[in-house]
């Protein structure tokens, strides 16, 4: 496997949390997680709400601050002497969300978010935006036709692809899917991520897959991290993890089993 | 690859959802009214000047006189034609209306989206000067600053705009902070785009909705506010017209010519009715659920 | 009548006959209905539990609406609903009041727009009880609301919180026990743990399934997960588009699914994967045969 284009060590972030007359409490959401995304690789985080999945997702995307720890990009460490560094892994890496019904602006046709997003970015020359927009579209399986809709026209499926495709246009090497399937119905969803693993293969990005779904993470992902409390608690390779003997992987393995019905009620 | 097919007749696209509104607001009978009225009082404030007499014009020889076909509404107690004057007030009205509304929105604009959008101490000090501003008597405060300018149409205005900054302000940071938190803006801010873009482009236009309707509904407030002001003398001076300053002198002459006082009054309550009703069908015509 | 320990043996059956609801839709300046459900008929027998398995758009909350009568006035609706003698659909309003609540309940999706933020949960479910059985002092009514709470699982002390003081979980205990304080003997959960992580949806699974064996109730489950609708129901029904497109024994369903739709859904849950290692999922137009 190649060099792993992102590299989290030690990371940890904390939280003050307001109490009443003013005395603030410190909560860890995330202690001393490690991590490495290689190109092409998905790496999916599991966990249940609270277990700094989401923070993580969002320390990674630049949107929270770390309070302790490394990220390394391309072999570079990234703190404040090496801003020029940060700059372009902030550029170099992209987000998307899990509500299919805010991760659109709704105020802006599809090729107007499209066009702003390659203009941030910069890659393409002015005169190619247009052609690059409906290559963005086609990739994530939508017809070209759709540059003129608003979002109140797409389906939860459709608005996703364009959230996809608009992550795209940075072509980032790093995508960070913050349970995107959650909020769709398992036809869409599983749609949605065959997309991902066709794109991630197609464009050479390593994706970093945040999730509750177990047997979602155990189908399609190159390597899982479980997560419970801040931790991570176990992670390993599908095969691995389903022979687990960890309790808590073993309860999540069983609760995944009786939820996609594969195992008869207790 | 296909997805299930999505029935988009649920849901109406960007461009029908317009047509959807209007209908809706046509459907809201009281909004419908007071759109009439607010159309009739400004066509009438505007064109007045071609067919009613000079406002300040005093006819000396026909004081407190009853409505005759010279003077539909009668004269007061200097002779002057009291529907000029009446139409003038509706100038002065409206003007004051609208052009403080636009000097207190423009300015807690900016303020209020610096607030919500930069956060921490930015945020803590003008949330703080809102506080102490919105705490002061709204009356109080504007005669305080007309009295300081001098009084004039020009100091109602910018008092008025004053006084109306915090509250629009604390509107725009709240609103700045929950759009904010929004999926498309945190995918923007992670993405790295400008904060100016995304105040421009991703805030803005999604929050200047809200705002425009409660403008609409307050715009009848602040006519009444002017009113006010110049009833206690902080307004619009004599001679000229304004409807604070007529029933103001219309107190003394109610016994020989109510009309001086009454006439003004119907249409300050009919302003502010009309913009209370407007605001109200705006808001049900737009769904804003949020 | 507060919940009695033990029921008659005998709950009320829900019969749908040939159901058809439409929404009134204005779309370019035109009056159009969109079917939402078509011609569906469905039985619960009394005492058991019956699975409507079904995805966004296929119709499933209509049919919940439907049958307490809560569908918006913008709905039409056809057909006939049964709970026991009731007839749901045709019923005079008063008596429909006082059917609603004490013959059948309705569990929703989202607990905290379901109960009243501003009211604490023991003070709600007092009133509930109240309302329904007009000889229980407000007193004696607190005592049920906490007995009531208890039983579902939640301190006796939490009867003095407000909704958005508990957990996604209590919350939806403290709904079931706002809907069972009321005594019916049928029970109709739409998307009951949709807004619940996994660990506290299965707690509130099979608290619900005890609590039907327990009291013998009649339960209608509405839902896109499979896992749900396999611990809870002995049978299950599947919806498409409005459509009732397979029906049959939950065990026999899951294992040996005859309908397209339902052996893309079956697949898609249980996140198989083909040799190129991407997830099975539908193409629609193999479906619409």
């Amino acid at each position: 496997m190649s060099e792993a284009v992102v590299e989290v060590s030690g990371l940890c972030v904390d939280f003050a949390v307001t109490q009443k007359a003013f005395r603030k409490r410190r909560i860890e959401a995330v202690r001393s997680v490690d991590l490495a995304l290689h190109p092409q690789e998905l790496v999916a985080l599991v966990g249940e709400s609270g277990s700094g999945k989401t923070t993580i997702a969002r320390t990674m995307a630049g949107l929270i601050q770390q309070s302790a720890g490394q990220i390394t990009y391309r072999g570079v460490e990234l703190d404040r002497h090496n801003r020029r560094m940060m700059h372009t892994f902030r550029k170099r890496r992209s987000i998307v969300f899990q509500n299919p019904y805010q991760s659109l602006n709704p105020r802006m046709r599809v090729e107007s978010t499209l066009r702003e997003a390659l203009k941030v970015a910069g890659l393409v020359p002015k005169a190619d935006v247009s052609a690059e927009i409906d290559r963005l579209l086609q990739s994530v399986g939508l017809p070209v036709s759709y540059r003129q809709k608003y979002p109140l026209a797409l389906s939860g499926g459709e608005r996703q692809r364009v959230a996809i495709a608009r992550a795209l246009a940075a072509q980032p090497d790093l995508l960070i899917a913050d349970e995107i399937t959650s909020a769709l119905d398992v036809s869409v969803s599983a749609q949605i991520v065959n997309l991902l693993l066709d794109l991630k293969s197609a464009a050479n990005f390593a994706c970093l897959l945040i999730t509750h779904d177990l047997a979602l993470a155990l189908a399609v992902a190159d390597s899982i991290a479980i997560m419970k409390s801040g931790e991570i608690v176990e992670r390993g390779t599908p095969n691995e993890l389903r022979g687990s003997q960890e309790a808590y992987t073993r309860e999540l393995l069983d609760l995944a089993a009786v939820s996609t019905g594969s195992a008869p009620p207790a | 690859m296909s997805t299930l097919q999505y029935d988009s007749t649920f849901e109406p696209a960007g461009e029908r959802a317009l047509t959807g509104t209007v209908r809706r607001y046509l459907r809201n009978w009281p909004g419908v009214v007071g759109a009439c009225v607010i159309v009739l009082i400004a066509l009438a404030a505007i064109i007045g000047p071609w067919f009613a007499p000079d406002p300040n014009h005093s006819d000396v020889l026909s004081r407190l006189a009853a409505p005759s076909g010279q003077h539909l509404l009668g004269t007061d107690d200097l002779g002057r034609d009291i529907l000029a004057r009446v139409l003038a007030g509706a100038r002065v009205a409206l003007v004051v209306s609208l052009v403080s509304s636009a000097i207190g929105i423009a300015f807690a604009m900016t303020l209020g989206v610096a607030a919500g959008y930069l956060g921490g101490i930015v945020d803590e000090i003008l949330s703080r000067i809102f506080d102490v501003i919105v705490t002061f008597p709204m009356i109080l405060l504007a005669v305080l600053i007309v009295v300081a300018l001098g009084p004039s149409l020009t100091a109602v205005v910018i008092a008025i705009g004053v006084v109306v900054i915090p509250r629009y302000g604390r509107q725009f940071r709240v609103l700045t902070k929950s759009c904010v938190q929004r999926e498309y803006v945190q995918a923007a801010i992670a993405q790295g785009y400008s904060p100016l873009r995304i105040v421009v482009r991703h805030v803005l236009p999604n929050i200047l909705l809200p705002i425009a309707v409660i403008a609409a509904g307050n715009m009848g407030r602040l006519a009444v506010a002017e009113g006010s002001l110049s009833y206690l003398g902080a307004g619009v001076q004599a001679p000229n017209a304004s409807w604070g300053n007529m029933i103001s002198e219309g107190q003394s002459y109610l016994q020989q010519s109510p009309g001086i006082a009454v006439y003004p009054g119907i249409a300050l309550c009919a302003i502010a009715i009309a913009f209370a009703f407007i605001g109200d069908a705006l808001r049900d015509a737009f769904d804003l659920t949020e | 009548m507060s919940v009695p320990a033990e029921s008659p043996a005998e709950g009320s059956s829900l019969v749908v006959e040939d159901l058809c609801v439409d929404y009134r839709i204005e779309a370019n300046g035109r009056v159009q209905y969109v079917a939402a459900l078509k011609h569906l008929s469905i039985t619960v027998a009394p005492g058991t539990a019956l699975g409507i398995l079904g995805e966004t758009g296929s119709g499933k909350s209509s049919l919940a609406l439907a049958a307490m009568r809560l569908l918006p006035k913008t709905a039409r609706c056809t057909g006939n609903i049964q709970l026991g003698d009731f007839d749901m659909l045709a019923m005079p309003t008063k008596r429909l009041q006082r059917v609603r609540g004490r013959e059948i309940g309705l569990v929703m999706q989202d607990p905290l727009s379901a109960l009243n933020p501003v009211r604490t949960v023991g003070a709600q479910i007092a009133e509930t009880a109240r309302f329904h059985d007009h000889s229980l002092s407000r007193r004696r009514s607190h005592q049920v609301a906490a007995d009531m709470l208890e039983s579902l699982g939640v301190p006796r002390e939490r009867a003095r919180s407000y909704p958005h003081q508990l957990s996604g979980g209590m919350q939806q205990r403290a709904l079931i026990a706002a809907v069972m304080v009321a005594g019916p003997n049928f029970l109709i959960a739409d998307e009951p743990t949709a807004a619940l992580d996994k660990v506290t949806e299965r707690q509130i699974v099979l608290l619900l399934r005890s609590l039907q064996r327990e009291r013998h109730l009649g339960l209608l489950v509405i839902s896109h997960d499979i896992g749900v609708v396999s611990t809870l129901c002995q049978e299950v029904a599947v919806i498409y588009r409005g459509e009732l497109v397979e029906h049959g024994a939950t065990s026999k369903v899951l294992t040996d699914p005859q309908h397209a739709y339902t052996q893309g859904l079956i697949s898609a849950a249980r996140r198989e994967t083909d040799d190129r290692g991407h997830l099975v999922s539908f193409v629609g137009s193999a479906v619409e045969a």
